[in-house]
């Protein structure tokens, strides 16, 4: 059986698939493509708008999110961050 | 405080070896402090304060060594001779040494247990810090500490390993294992020299395994 997935790996997974689309997210397309539920994806949003991650943006049709300049690093160093944290047991 | 008993011939092998002691950490430490930039976890940031800790602790024995010890080879432990009252530096050095390791270990154990919750690091850092200032034996209780909180450490970087089988979660539980063995020694290190040469050398050990893990770190 597939191991429950890690932070770190939820947070890289919602980040990726914000990355891929060409213009703004929406949140039910972000639950689709990251695999999580309502409830989770909501605090995963809010801490990853905290923490400078990614930036919502409201128009007519509801909201979109978008990845930071942070968030677009946080996908490069990813491998590096994950073994790090991983190999000293941060998460 | 008492002093160790080093034998003369390893005298700068000690100085070398805590060169690389204070590299290693400092790498951790900074390493860690540029993680939490990007992720900003408690976590890492108490990791990040435990490695620094741990390194001005050990800062603090390289200035006692180079200033203040008699028995070092490359002259700047004559300046004890020199300077009137350097007797009370070695004292401060050797406390501030013990306060800044302890600091270090308790904040890396406190990091392991996930607690989240300052009043067990106080009383964590008040239960090591006033037996090691306030017992004759400061060495001997401070190294005895150290035995108990790296054996806690390395238990966890066991169950690390047993969760993620991977080299670099073996190398940092075998460098933890090296350190609680290197403290064990170290406590019979006030009346036996060979307990403190083996005692540093597993400690030096420990350090590279945990710099091995890091390099893998760096170079994905």
């Amino acid at each position: 059986m597939k191991q429950k997935r890690e932070r770190l790996e939820v947070i890289h997974d919602i980040l990726k698939s914000i990355q891929n689309a060409k213009s703004g997210m929406k949140p039910t397309h972000i639950m689709y493509k990251a695999n999580l539920s309502h409830q989770m994806l909501d605090e995963y949003l809010k801490e990853l708008k905290e923490k400078e991650f990614i930036i919502e943006e409201k128009n007519g049709k509801g909201k979109t999110y978008s990845l930071t300049e942070k968030g677009h690093k946080y996908l490069d160093e990813y491998k590096l961050i994950h073994s790090f944290m991983e190999s000293f047991g941060l998460d | 405080m008492d002093n160790y008993l080093i034998s003369a011939g390893f005298l700068n092998y000690n100085f070398a070896f805590l060169i690389v002691f204070v590299l290693v950490t400092a790498g951790i430490s900074f390493f860690s402090y540029r993680v939490n930039k990007l992720v900003r976890q408690n976590q890492l940031k108490q990791f990040s304060i435990a490695f620094l800790s741990i390194c001005l602790g050990y800062v603090m024995q390289i200035i006692q060594l180079m200033f203040v010890d008699p028995r070092m080879m490359f002259g700047m432990g004559g300046m004890r001779r020199l300077m009137h009252g350097m007797i009370s530096w070695e004292l401060i050095l050797l406390n501030a040494h013990a306060i800044l390791m302890m600091i270090g270990l308790v904040l890396l154990v406190y990091t392991t247990i996930k607690a989240q919750k300052p009043r067990i690091l106080v009383l964590l850092v008040l239960i090591t810090l006033v037996p090691v200032l306030f017992t004759p034996n400061s060495v001997f209780t401070f190294h005895l500490l150290a035995t108990i909180l790296t054996l806690f450490i390395a238990y966890h970087y066991y169950e690390n390993y047993r969760k993620h089988k991977q080299k670099q979660t073996a190398l940092v539980f075998l460098g933890f294992t090296f350190l609680f063995f290197a403290h064990f020694l170290l406590v019979f290190s006030l009346r036996d020299p060979l307990s403190f040469t083996i005692g540093r050398t597993l400690e030096l050990i420990g350090y590279l395994l945990l710099l091995t893990n890091l390099t893998l770190v760096l170079r994905k």
